[in-house]
């Protein structure tokens, strides 16, 4: 076995060993156990680092079956599941993006849940998120991804519902597993489809496999696997437990819904991505499209700090997915890892500020106040000058400025939808909804920043009280928020600096085991995408800066006010305050009505068959019983049985009068009966 | 000789004697009674043997009954007077301790 699959190995079960000697013996270590799971983590982050420079100075694309070891779990002869590693170069930039992300909230995590009751359970609860994590990203086969993807739905339900004495999070939790479910159930029906033909769960032979396969129900399974990822990375229209998962931890935040949870299902479509159809990408796009723009739209009025960066998630996932949908393979998982830094570094952020009002508050005995609502906040700046800087290079980041880690993965998913809609006219859409989506990230995130860090505190009680946290808080941040930076994403082979193709580019290319029909429609892509990188550039960078423009006139220079457009656009600020009633929607017309109709099933249950049929043939039963025990009693005991017995005694009471003791009387009666003989000999 | 008028003969001989061990109360009635039937046995083998008629030769066997009535006789006595003894009477009705 070659190092690099030891070095996964070892990774994938060394936070298994934490979870499992936190959740037994957390209680009884000191510090309740964190430096085991810390350490258990750093040593996966190692690890994972080393994996990651091997492939750096390799500088090579391997082969598949290079990049993989299979062994069979189960084998019928035609049909079999195969468990196995799959160590590529995907595979290796996500195992950094989870050790490093996992690692830094591990470390903030020490001071944010410092007072936590079940502090030694929480490390174990997120030493098994990383555990679960770890496994999809190195699966080798659909049903081990399944696995995983199941154990990482049952973490995130532990994670979110973690202060479970609040109904809220015990309800965002249940949302959150159930709203997975309806997802996994058609990844589900996805893997029996692709499955069924290919006979072998391996990637490495499905990618081969379905080339001889239907092309609609090869689009069906395709878009069946999508669902999986529909529900993971909350894409419309079950993107809605992903605002509400906001209940759980701060910390819990930024590695589920920042870094990893929700970057499971780009991953899964990535890994999926040879076996799409053209048709089943349209359909992928266009539901990222849609969710990048609907929940940008939703952010732009939430106030909750966490919530804002909530729909902020959901939009960016919708631009990953849609950059897949559009062939732009790489850009997606560009933007994943991009993303995945600087909004961890954002949720820290939050958390951080969440965190100082809290104290702050406390000290001022306000348990009032929400402190999470942004309106509560505001100069923050030089209070907590760490979170305020790390917090803006975050958020120029995910607006797209230029020089930033943000800008040079958008622009490559808004220069794919723009190619993809220059080959294909009808699919206009697709880059208004790009675009669109940029303006309103860089609006309401500068919204946000101005709101939280600018203008005058709401209360100077309040803003007197607030401090920087310490280290273990801000370091992470630090880090963080330095992986926006350009440069670590500029360089190719050797080091050397190349702005416009660096080693991500290189490394990760577009799979070339695709389906026939993806693999020349990528080809006629290919030219567009040269022609509309340019364009797509100078018109990110525009929209970007009018989209910080506009929440600079309206939050900073208060030149607008806020409230004056909310009433103008009555209408509009209503859908997006309320995020499109889709919530209530879904309450009304799909939970109610399904609860409905399950207390009416309820009631059929209880009243006719628990009552009449199964409480019936109880009673039946006893009646029957009785019946056959005075059967019982009076015919056989009493007629048949003692009968018998009564008969007996009365015969032998009478042919007792016949045993005188006199002899001559016996003689006298055999010479009677002799005689009868005699008569019956004759007779005969 | 008539076989036939012997068998009657024999047969009300047996009939008596039969009539007599029932009804006698007194054990040497019974005995007699007994030796009646014996003795019609008797001629039953001694007619057969007379008449000819199927060459059988019983006549010897009569001579047997004879002794061994003689034997029963003594043994019976021998009885009687035990039941005398035990219920100072030989009335068979008394003998009868058995009895349901």
């Amino acid at each position: 076995m070659e190092s690099q699959f030891i070095l996964a190995i070892i990774i994938l079960f060394i936070p298994l060993v934490s979870f499992v000697g936190n959740i037994f013996f957390g209680k009884r270590l000191s510090r309740g156990g964190d430096w085991f799971s810390i350490s258990t983590v750093g040593i996966g982050l190692l690890l994972s680092v080393i994996l990651f420079f091997q492939m750096i100075f390799d500088y090579t694309v391997p082969e598949m079956a290079d990049a993989q070891i299979l062994f069979n779990w189960v084998n019928l002869g035609a049909f079999k599941i195969e468990l196995g590693l799959l160590v590529d170069n995907q595979a290796r930039i996500m195992l950094l993006i989870v050790s490093l992300v996992s690692f830094l909230v591990h470390i903030y995590s020490t001071e944010y849940m410092k007072d936590d009751p079940r502090y030694s359970r929480y490390f174990a609860f997120l030493s098994l998120f990383t555990f679960s994590m770890y496994g999809i990203v190195i699966s080798a086969s659909l049903f081990m991804i399944y696995i995983f993807w199941e154990l990482v739905g049952l973490s995130s339900y532990l994670l979110i519902g973690f202060w479970f004495e609040k109904k809220s999070a015990a309800d965002a939790g249940k949302k959150a597993f159930i709203t997975n479910r309806i997802g996994d159930i058609g990844m589900f029906a996805g893997i029996m489809l692709i499955t069924s033909h290919v006979g072998s769960f391996a990637f490495s032979e499905i990618y081969t496999g379905v080339a001889d396969m239907n092309t609609t129900i090869l689009t069906i399974g395709g878009i069946l696997l999508f669902l999986g990822a529909v529900g993971k990375s909350a894409q419309f229209p079950l993107h809605v437990w992903l605002p509400d998962a906001m209940e759980g931890p701060t910390p819990v935040s930024a590695l589920i819904h920042a870094a990893t949870m929700v970057a499971a299902g780009v991953y899964l479509v990535l890994r999926i991505f040879p076996i799409l159809t053209p048709e089943a990408a349209m359909v992928i796009a266009y539901t990222g499209g849609f969710t990048a723009f609907g929940a940008a739209i939703i952010a732009l009025t939430q106030n909750d700090i966490k919530r804002v960066l909530a729909y902020s998630t959901v939009s960016q996932l919708g631009y990953m997915v849609m950059a897949i949908g559009v062939g732009s393979y790489t850009a997606g998982l560009f933007h994943l890892m991009t993303h995945a830094w600087f909004k961890a570094c954002l949720f820290l952020g939050s958390g951080s500020v969440i965190h100082a009002m809290h104290h702050a508050l406390h000290k001022v005995g306000d348990h009032e106040t929400d402190p999470q609502d942004m309106r509560n906040m505001g100069g923050l700046k030089s209070k907590m000058p760490k979170t305020f800087w790390t917090f803006l290079i975050a958020t120029v980041a995910i607006a797209g400025v230029p020089l930033t880690s943000g800008f040079m993965s958008k622009d490559a998913i808004l220069g794919g939808t723009l190619a993809y809609a220059m080959q294909n006219p009808a699919h206009l859409l697709l880059p208004v909804f790009g675009f669109g989506a940029a303006l309103m990230t860089a609006f309401y995130m500068f919204r946000q920043v101005f709101m939280t860090f600018y203008g005058k505190p709401a209360n100077e009680e309040v803003h007197q009280n607030v401090h920087e946290n310490p280290s273990t808080m801000t370091i992470p941040l630090i880090v963080l928020s330095s992986m926006s930076i350009f440069v670590f994403y500029a360089f190719g082979k050797g080091f050397h600096f190349n702005f416009a193709h660096g080693w991500f580019q290189d490394l990760v290319p577009v799979p070339h085991n695709l389906t026939q029909s993806m693999t020349g429609f990528l080809h006629h892509l290919e030219h567009s995408i040269h022609v509309a990188h340019y364009p797509a550039m100078a018109i990110s960078v525009v929209i970007a800066g009018f989209g910080i423009f506009l929440a600079w006139l309206v939050y900073f220079k208060k030149k607008i006010s806020a409230e004056n457009m909310a009433t103008k656009m009555a209408l509009g600020y209503k859908l997006s305050f309320n995020k499109f009633f889709i919530d209530e929607i879904y309450q009304k017309r799909i939970i109610d009505p399904f609860l409905w109709l399950c207390r009416k099933i309820y009631w059929f249950d209880y009243n006719i068959l628990d009552q009449k049929v199964i409480d019936g043939f109880g009673r039946l039963s006893i009646l029957g019983s009785k019946v056959a025990k005075t059967f019982d009693d009076v015919v056989i005991d009493n007629w048949i049985v003692d009968g018998f017995g009564r008969a007996t005694l009365l015969i032998g009471r009478k042919l007792r009068r016949l045993q005188t003791g006199k002899l001559q009387q016996y003689l006298a009666m055999a010479i009677v009966g002799v005689v009868i003989l005699a008569f019956l000999e004759k007779l005969m | 000789m008539n076989l036939q008028l012997m068998l009657i003969v024999s047969a009300a001989l047996f009939s008596l004697g039969l009539f007599a061990v029932i009804t006698r109360r007194n054990a040497i009635g019974v005995l007699m009674g007994v030796e009646l039937i014996l003795n019609s046995a008797n001629i039953n083998f001694i007619a057969f043997s007379r008449s000819g008629i199927w060459n059988v030769t019983g006549d010897i066997f009569a001579l047997f009954v004879i002794v061994i009535a003689a034997a029963e006789a003594a043994v019976a006595l021998a009885i009687v007077l035990n039941l005398y003894y035990n219920f100072k009477a030989i009335n068979v009705d008394e003998a009868s301790e058995l009895g349901g």
